[in-house]
């Protein structure tokens, strides 16, 4: 019993340690990244089951089977439900997928911590499967289940393959713009870099959303994203080996353009929301005054 | 629920699930058959 206390001693410990850490490296970088990170990382579901992965180890040095196989899949489960949970956190931010995996995510963290109890710790079953509920409950609460997301429907299935490949490509524009921005280290250019990459993402959230006004992007997607990376890239590029302040200024009166037109894109399409949400109130007022609830 | 407070309440459940067990396995596997095993009826230990 004291071993296990020093032990879970020592696991707080070096969590918390890892922690600061984490929030040292991520404030002292080159520099600030205004977009919001997610506030908990997944790095905790890829800390807390190291000691599985030692205790298979160990089980494998000292012949024991039993627990070799249960560690093992225990690790397993653990290690794929932090991948899809941390899978879905970037998916979040980068839309690269639009698909939640938090729930299986949850769902497979909990399974691998009762796996792990039943047959690495040798609790009996029930003891088991109350470990399990209690890790995916921590894990859905820390990281959010998304059940509603799952219920939705899905309107960005419905796209067809040249607009997923669209969206695809405009999503890897707006990564490779964050990409350059790094190496440009102006705060102010810095900053302005990432208001239009978070604005891409937004425009592009909403076309996936709702395909209708991938139309009314085509524009966007095919000119201004392209054209910014271009931009972004070649100036990264170029503007560490020499001074140039004409340069610098062109390419800063080039992104002010470039947010303009971004915002302006947006505009439109919160406009055509508005418009259908104006229809749809429209027709639900006629509906109720031709059943004479109005 | 406040989202910090479901965020640490979420952390303090998978500390004590993930983080017990994990760890209860690992001493489960260090420890020596001999810790572990009941000495057999009868035995007498020197």
């Amino acid at each position: 019993m004291k071993r296990l206390l020093l032990l879970l001693i020592l696991i707080l410990a070096a969590a918390a340690l890892l922690s600061l850490l984490w929030r040292r490296l991520a404030g002292a970088g080159p520099r600030p990244h205004p977009e919001p990170a997610p506030a908990t990382g997944a790095w905790l579901l890829f800390l807390l089951p190291l000691p599985v992965a030692a205790a298979a180890v160990v089980a494998l040095a000292r012949g024991q089977f039993l627990h070799l196989l249960g560690d093992s899949l225990g690790y397993g489960l653990l290690l794929g439900g932090a991948l899809l949970v941390r899978r879905a956190l970037e998916a979040g931010r980068s839309l690269s997928d639009s698909r939640s995996w938090k729930p299986l995510g949850c769902a497979l963290v909990g399974l691998g911590t009762g796996v792990t109890a039943w047959l690495g710790a040798g609790h009996g079953p029930a003891i088991g499967a109350a470990f399990a509920v209690i890790a995916a409950a921590g894990c859905g609460l820390t990281y959010g289940f998304d059940l509603a997301e799952l219920r939705r429907p899905r309107r960005g299935h419905d796209l067809g393959q040249p607009a997923r490949t669209a969206l695809q490509q405009a999503a890897r524009s707006i990564t490779a713009i964050e990409q350059a921005s790094g190496d440009i280290r102006q705060p102010e250019l810095d900053a302005r870099l990432t208001r239009i990459a978070g604005l891409g993402r937004e425009i592009l959230a909403r076309l996936r959303e709702d395909p209708r006004d991938l139309r009314r992007a085509r524009k966007f997607l095919n000119v201004y994203l392209d054209g910014v990376q271009r931009i972004v890239e070649g100036y990264a590029k170029t503007h560490g080996r020499a001074e140039a302040p004409q340069l610098d200024e062109r390419f800063r009166k080039a992104l002010v353009t470039v947010e303009d037109a971004f915002r302006k894109q947006q505009q439109v399409l919160l406009e055509r929301d508005v418009e259908d949400l104006d229809v749809q109130i429209e027709v639900l007022t006629r509906q109720l005054e031709r059943e004479g609830i109005l | 629920m406040p989202d910090r407070l479901r965020k640490l309440v979420g952390i303090l459940l998978m500390l004590a699930a993930i983080g017990v067990a994990s760890s209860q396995a690992l001493l489960v596997s260090c420890s020596s058959p001999a810790d572990a095993a009941v000495a057999p009826a009868g035995e007498i230990m020197p």
